[in-house]
């Protein structure tokens, strides 16, 4: 499964409204879940000769700077996702949104150079589900999500 | 409501920019008018505070319509859902960085435009960006959004409590 947490650098004022920013983390026993090499970037960053835009003027140096780069394994997060609340929000409600965005993406989780596999069990299971879905009247009633 | 889609990147450009930079594409402009909720960026290095935006104008005088301040951002392509950047067909994408690196194209797009002095320029304000040596460049980002329904009390924005009402799903969280 998976867990998120709100990232700082992502939060703001936008407009009149809170921008709040949550990073979306596999947990360590799901399948996903890794480690990542990442380098460890001083503070000053490169120090050697950049063009008008930044680029560094000699890119062998500056490879050889970045390979020499210590590194370190990370758990980065595998989405990130922004919900915009007025300033009368919650805590509970910036939870409730997120935990609902969190549950919404691992559901939607791409799968990625896999063969679809016709399963005749889930097949007809889905359509008799999808029959009772369709029997009722999903709707928001206030801040209610109700099922009528 | 239609898609929109606006930016020239596509998840394989190798080279990257410097930083602190301001930069613009005038590739893929937008198609329609309406609010953008996912961006989709290569970084190729750490980047901090990483703002993406929209651009009206032409030639080399753009100004900032809306953007999204997006904070930090690991290397790899990052997904970026949720995110409440208004669009008018014709925009053109950009970026801010004030360290880190995006990866960019370096030939076979339309081209970027780049600002001298490197500032954080989404202010709304016109400014004179420069072109010459980018023909053919582009950012390796890309961004999608839909219209908005007019008149008939649709959600904008994706703002996600109106009213006091709490709506679900700001943008799509697919990848």
């Amino acid at each position: 499964m998976a867990h998120f947490k709100i990232e700082k650098s992502g939060c703001c004022e936008h407009k009149g409204l809170c921008q709040v920013r949550a990073d979306f983390y596999w947990d360590e026993k799901d399948p996903s879940y890794s480690l990542t090499e990442c380098k460890i970037y001083p503070e000053k960053g490169y120090e050697g000769k950049v063009d008008e835009m930044g680029v560094p003027v000699d890119i062998e140096d500056y490879q050889k700077w970045e390979d020499a780069l210590p590194t370190e394994m990370k758990h980065l997060p595998f989405h990130s996702h922004f919900v915009y609340f007025p300033y009368t929000v919650t805590d509970e409600e910036i939870l409730f949104c997120f935990e609902l965005a969190l549950d919404w993406r691992v559901k939607n989780q791409p799968v990625k150079n896999v063969k679809p596999v016709w399963d005749m069990f889930a097949a007809q299971a889905s359509k008799a589900r999808i029959k009772s879905v369709k029997a009722k009247d999903f709707s928001t009633v206030s801040e209610i999500y109700s099922v009528k | 409501m239609a898609a929109i889609d606006i930016g020239v990147g596509d998840g394989t450009a190798t080279s990257f920019t410097g930083a602190p930079s301001m930069e613009l594409d005038r590739g893929n402009p937008a198609n329609d008018t309406g609010v953008l909720d996912t961006v989709i960026i290569s970084i190729a290095n750490k980047t901090t505070i990483n703002k993406v935006g929209t651009f009206s104008g032409s030639g080399t005088d753009w100004a900032s319509r809306d953007y999204a301040q997006l904070g930090t951002l690991n290397a790899g392509i990052q997904t970026i859902t949720g995110l409440s950047i208004d669009v008018v067909a014709n925009d053109i994408l950009g970026h801010y960085l004030q360290s880190g690196s995006v990866h960019y194209y370096e030939s076979g797009k339309t081209g970027l435009c780049y600002i001298t002095g490197m500032a954080d320029r989404f202010d709304g304000n016109t400014y004179t960006y420069n072109v010459a040596d980018q023909s053919g460049l582009g950012l390796d980002i890309y961004a999608t959004g839909e219209t908005v329904e007019t008149g008939g009390g649709a959600l904008v924005g994706g703002s996600a409590l109106v009213g006091g009402q709490i709506l679900c799903g700001n943008g799509p969280l697919i990848n």
